[in-house]
């Protein structure tokens, strides 16, 4: 053959293959989800993470969920009301809480949904309980501990009367129901996941399956739920394939089918998009704006991420060879006792351009907090003014600290962050900047650590000062007060903060009302005017899809999760 | 020759053995607390007891012989651990990911390999003259430029501005077929012609034409420059002058005497790309999401998946045996006077 012939045949060849896709990307029953993440299992109770709880939020269901994406707000999906003490579900003393089941439904291998079910699948949860997982959100409301010590304490919590399932709750909890409408409180079939191996549901077979791995799961991949779509196909870390499931219980979704994929390199993502090949992707907050240009996308910005993001500053530092801390006395270090002084600490709140930093890496989205506790969630004080940048005021503390021996001699630390987060290294180089004009005697290293020795040097209470953000777990102001100012918390324990465990423990269990209203005012005064930390930002979120997707709206008010469900496409 | 392979063969256990102790030596060096990361999706959400319980869980705080002589044990048990970036059994994430990988390294070859064999003849042949400067210049091109810019340009250009080659190993209408049909080999190519599957086949092609493209281009340079070097040399062999004043034609005296002498380093660098190769192409299945068995080694590096690791390596030591012996017979059959033993 010549080689033009061979030339021609070639293009030919090419333009029929470029021609066998057109079609298929501009199907209106199909959506192409695109994002970077990976969903780690599908059983529930490990389910930790945006990327698999929207994995598992199309096809398994929980008794409730949030209304649109409402943060108070819930609809009944398998429970037939949202309990509440007007209608007599929870009781006076908020201790017992009645979700009666609904009748008639289905589980996609045709087993119909008891109180069983989901009396198992809570009883399962407490039993395995992960170390690392979500159920400790469970346990902490139901539970003595953390974990169980006996079954007793699990059976005792959670039981059946009719087709009703019924909530014992150690303390009455205002946030109970949040945390049962997330989306690892889905429901398995018992059935299905005894006949796989998984626990039998007996008392004597539960220390065995205490704190199971990942790994040992007989869920980890296999999904059996009542959801309006049913998982077709799952490569780990690569796809999933749903379909819909054409005997759903309520109306059928619209959409035929949804393709979920991992896609790292945002330059493909965009285009995906830019092709019509993915419908909804996830963008990084930099291209937000190239994005916004892109023909037939639609942005949508502001909207709420209940996340704070905040410089930790570590009191009675272990000083123990310890390269964080100089020489361990001021000059060419710092002292054990440091972040102790409130001028210290106020001093750095005020030299800290929250202002200037929100514009340079947030573009301006995100507010400033003054406390642990983020805009928008209850309780939020809305009078409690941030610290302003302010270097007179930063001067006269920092000179007043440790009479006067902090200014006149000078100190040098380091600031610690996970390699990688670009947000988290600018707040580090804002504070550098903030102190280091401030007297040239000052000294600010800034050192980013891959996570696994940032983690190491973290829990050792090594870090005198360390950058990192907090995302709710539910939307109640204990979730934030509990890990910014206990002294068990996760980022006040490395902290080594102490004083405030009564209080924050006593919100954790109070019923809703002005007096929790008035602890939680109280809290947040004393987080801000002890400046427990910096408190540098409370970012928004967003999201992206082509203009023909349409219906959408943020499922679980915490978590960026698509839900397919209620989205359709056409250009209406 | 059978011997001779035998012996390689029984070799290739040593040789995984004391790889594998050396990589567990290596992880010693990280603390219990790093390689806890490898469990844990994000650090925020560990609660109470749950670092020290998740350490007693792996037996991450077990001397070093403990933990090597328990992952020996399940190795002979054939279980080469559980892959958390993944979320999959190692030797299923193996399972998974190699054919792709093997695919694009399949598709990759004949450009790579017999184009810069072709083409280094030529440019031989050819030399100083226009041909071989073309031919030099587009080699060093493609040496040069980083694997993720042609990567990215050859999407943007394909895709991005023609729409003719989209990323990914299938379209989306595809894979319920995939899902559906039975699937031989993992490499999709084949098993679509196995089961009759043509549009399929046609889809897979056109998701496979960039990639193959972009390794090509970066990958065709060294086996070019070599060839090319090599068939200079040989062509300046007195035999090569005898050839030709018998009256051979210059077509029969490139292909039938000088050629396949030039070709005994070619087979070596041959085999040692094709081994690099088969060892995933971290950057082409990034920016293509052709996900391989080089972006899940990446991805398990990154989050400390010592499990993955572990088997990562040692699947990658058996590729390399392999193809090391491969190079080894090949060498036999392009020059005869090579005797293995």
């Amino acid at each position: 053959m010549k080689p033009r012939y061979a030339l021609v045949l070639l293009v030919l060849l090419l333009a029929s293959l470029s021609a066998l896709g057109v079609d298929e990307v501009k199907n209106p029953t199909t959506l192409v989800r695109v994002g970077p993440g990976k969903a780690a299992t599908l059983d529930p109770i490990y389910a930790y993470d945006a990327y698999t709880y929207e994995l598992m939020v199309q096809s398994l269901e929980t008794l409730i969920s949030y209304n649109e994406g409402a943060a108070d707000d819930f609809i009944a999906i398998l429970a037939t009301d949202v309990p509440s003490t007007e209608n007599g579900l929870i009781s006076e003393d908020g201790l017992t809480y009645t979700f009666p089941i609904r009748e008639g439904i289905t589980f996609t291998n045709g087993s119909p949904l008891t109180a069983e079910d989901v009396e198992y699948t809570f009883e399962r949860a407490l039993v395995i309980n992960p170390s690392g997982g979500p159920i400790w959100m469970l346990a902490e409301v139901l539970l003595p501990g953390y974990t169980a010590e006996s079954f007793e304490e699990i059976d005792r919590a959670i039981e059946v009367e009719d087709n009703s399932v019924i909530f014992h709750l150690r303390n009455p909890s205002t946030f109970f129901l949040k945390i049962i409408a997330l989306p690892f409180c889905a429901i398995v079939d018992k059935e299905t996941t005894v006949d796989l191996g998984g626990w039998p549901g007996t008392a004597e077979t539960w220390q065995d399956n205490a704190n199971q791995p990942l790994e040992d799961s007989v869920l980890a991949n296999h999904i059996v739920g009542t959801g309006p779509f049913l998982l077709e196909s799952w490569t780990p870390g690569v796809e999933a394939v749903f379909i819909r499931n054409d005997d759903y219980w309520r109306e059928p979704a619209q959409l035929e089918r949804v393709l979920l994929y991992r896609v790292d390199e945002w330059t493909t993502r965009r285009l995906m998009l830019a092709n019509g090949d993915a419908d909804i992707v996830d963008v990084p907050r930099q291209y937000l704006e190239q994005t916004e240009e892109m023909d037939g996308v639609r942005v949508i910005r502001d909207l709420p991420l209940y996340t704070i993001a905040a410089i930790f500053l570590a009191r009675n530092i272990d000083m123990t060879d310890n390269p964080f801390v100089g020489t361990g006395e001021f000059g060419e270090g710092i002292p054990s006792d440091f972040f102790n002084s409130l001028d210290v600490r106020k001093g750095f709140n005020y030299a800290f351009n929250t202002e200037a930093y929100i514009e340079d890496v947030y573009e301006g989205d995100a507010l400033q907090p003054a406390s642990c506790i983020p805009y928008g969630m209850a309780y939020f004080d809305p009078g409690l003014e941030p610290y302003p940048f302010d270097e007179n005021l930063a001067a006269q503390h920092l000179q007043s600290a440790f009479d006067g021996q902090a200014w006149e001699e000078g100190f040098r630390f380091t600031i610690a962050w996970n390699s990688g987060e670009t947000e988290y290294k600018a707040a580090a180089e804002v504070l550098e900047l903030g102190l280091e004009s401030l007297n040239s005697k000052f000294q600010v290293d800034l050192q980013a650590m891959p996570l696994a020795t940032f983690m190491d040097e973290f829990m050792a209470g090594r870090l005198p000062a360390f950058v990192w953000s907090w995302t709710a777990d539910y939307l109640d102001p204990h979730n934030f007060t509990q890990p910014f100012m206990h002294s068990a918390g996760f980022y006040s324990g490395s902290q080594n903060i102490t004083g405030y465990d009564e209080m924050v423990a006593l919100g954790g269990t109070m019923s809703d009302g002005p007096e929790r209203e008035a602890l939680y005012k109280q809290l947040q005064q004393i987080c801000r005017d002890d400046a427990l930390s910096i408190f540098f930002a409370q970012p928004t979120s967003w999201h992206v899809a082509r203009e023909w997707v349409q219906g959408w709206y943020p499922f679980i008010p915490q978590w960026s999760v698509e839900y397919y469900y209620p989205l359709s496409k056409s250009m209406e | 020759m059978i011997s001779y392979i035998a012996r390689r063969v029984v070799l290739l256990p040593v040789v995984l053995l004391g790889l594998s102790f050396m990589i567990f030596l290596m992880m010693q060096f990280l603390s219990p607390t790093q390689r806890l990361t490898a469990f844990v999706s994000d650090p925020t959400k560990l609660r109470g007891e749950a670092p020290e319980a998740l350490i007693e869980m792996y037996g991450l705080n077990d001397s070093l012989l403990v933990q090597y002589s328990r992952w020996l044990n399940n190795i002979l048990h054939g279980n080469l651990g559980y892959s958390t970036t993944v979320s999959l059994p190692v030797t299923q994430a193996i399972a998974t990911y190699f054919p792709a990988t093997l695919e694009l390294v399949l598709f990759s070859i004949v450009p790579v390999i017999f184009g810069g064999i072709m083409m280094g003849s030529l440019a031989a042949c050819r030399h100083n003259r226009l041909i071989d400067h073309i031919v030099r210049i587009l080699a060093i091109t493609g040496w040069s430029l980083p694997t993720f810019v042609a990567g990215l340009l050859a999407l943007a250009v394909f895709y991005g501005l023609l729409n003719w080659f989209p990323p990914g190993r299938v379209s989306t209408w595809a894979l319920p077929i995939i899902h559906e049909m039975h699937r031989y080999t993992g490499i999709y190519t084949i098993d679509a012609i196995l089961n009759g599957q043509f549009r399929l086949l046609l889809d897979v092609l056109r998701h496979l034409v960039a990639p193959v493209a972009t390794v090509s281009f970066v990958s065709w340079a060294l086996i070019l420059r070599i060839t090319r070097s090599s068939m200079l040399e040989t062509l300046r062999q007195d035999y090569i002058t005898t050839a030709r004043s018998k009256g051979l034609t210059e077509r029969t005296v490139v292909r039938r005497h000088a050629r396949r002498n030039a070709l005994i380093p070619v087979i070596t660098a041959s085999g040692l790309l094709m081994a690099s190769m088969v060892g995933g192409q971290v950057v082409v299945e990034t920016v293509f999401n052709y996900k391989g068995i080089g972006w899940w080694a990446t991805q398990a590096a990154t989050q400390f998946d010592f499990p993955a690791i572990i088997g990562f390596a040692l699947f990658n030591a058996v590729m390399l045996v392999t193809v090391n012996l491969i190079v080894d017979i090949l060498y036999v059959v392009a020059d005869p006077r090579i005797r293995l033993s």
